[in-house]
């Protein structure tokens, strides 16, 4: 199938999205508990590829796998006032990091962009290919 | 040997840019896969064998080996990232951009073998 090359470089812009938006939820959530009044776990997402079996050439698209959490530790903060805190006056408060998300979100900007450079080019030699016809 | 004969490697060229362009897309997409290893097709050797050089002199190299026109996939070894992935971005992006303007220019060079062939048909 001629196309091939668009799914794929589909599947990545797709991908990064969901990067940009579990970041931008994991952002939104800092500082949120749930309504047991367990912190927010950060969620991180996995990707793999999957090969799409097309002739001789192999060609791998990517997919997200699942959407784990984040096992580290959750931050804590001594606010003795505060109806959550424990025994001892800590609050537990989610183990998201701003700046790291941050830093995610700019990550996946700059592979969405390339997969639509991708994207583009591609395009660009299909409809290249059409001007043969007008030989 | 017909009188579209000489269009076939050209069109073999094209057929193996577009394939090699679609690789490298592979490999972009799967930037942020863990583990996930760069490919490439290698085809320049095959492609020489097939445009027929002439031997006017027995002394001369034999161009061709026999063998039939095959893409052959390579796995990068490149360095591995924190997440095991191997591909580097803007050495994909490079490799598309040489390869869209190979593509582009063997098709542009089909477009004028085909003009020509149909000047030679119009009979003007």
């Amino acid at each position: 199938m001629i196309f091939k090359g668009l799914e794929v470089s589909l599947s990545g812009m797709l991908v990064q999205r969901v990067r940009i938006d579990v970041a931008s939820s994991n952002l939104a959530n800092s500082n949120s508990v749930d309504e047991n009044g367990r912190p927010y776990t950060r969620k991180v997402p996995v990707f793999e590829s999957v090969l799409i079996k097309e002739g001789e050439v192999p060609l791998y698209r990517v997919k997200v796998k699942e959407i784990k959490e984040d096992p580290s530790p959750y931050r804590l903060k001594y606010d003795p006032g505060n109806p959550l805190a424990d025994s001892k006056g800590y609050v537990k408060l989610p183990n998201v990091d701003p700046l790291r998300e941050m830093v995610d979100v700019m990550s996946a900007m700059r592979s969405y962009e390339a997969n639509l450079t991708a994207f583009n080019t591609a395009k660009g030699l299909l409809l290249n290919a059409i001007d043969i016809l007008k030989a | 040997m017909g009188l579209f004969h000489q269009l076939k490697p050209i069109e073999e060229g094209i057929n193996f840019f577009y394939r090699r362009s679609e690789v490298i897309q592979s490999n972009i997409a799967n930037v942020d896969t863990p583990f996930y290893k760069p490919k490439d097709l290698v085809f320049e050797r095959e492609l020489d064998k097939s445009l027929k050089l002439k031997r006017t002199d027995p002394r001369h190299i034999d161009p061709y080996g026999g063998e039939k026109v095959t893409f052959k996939e390579v796995t990068l070894d490149e360095i591995s990232g924190y997440d095991g992935n191997r591909v580097n971005l803007d050495k994909e992006l490079g490799k598309l951009a040489e390869t869209a303007i190979m593509a582009r220019t063997l098709n542009e060079t089909l477009r004028k073998e085909i003009g020509k062939l149909k000047l030679v048909i119009g009979g003007r």
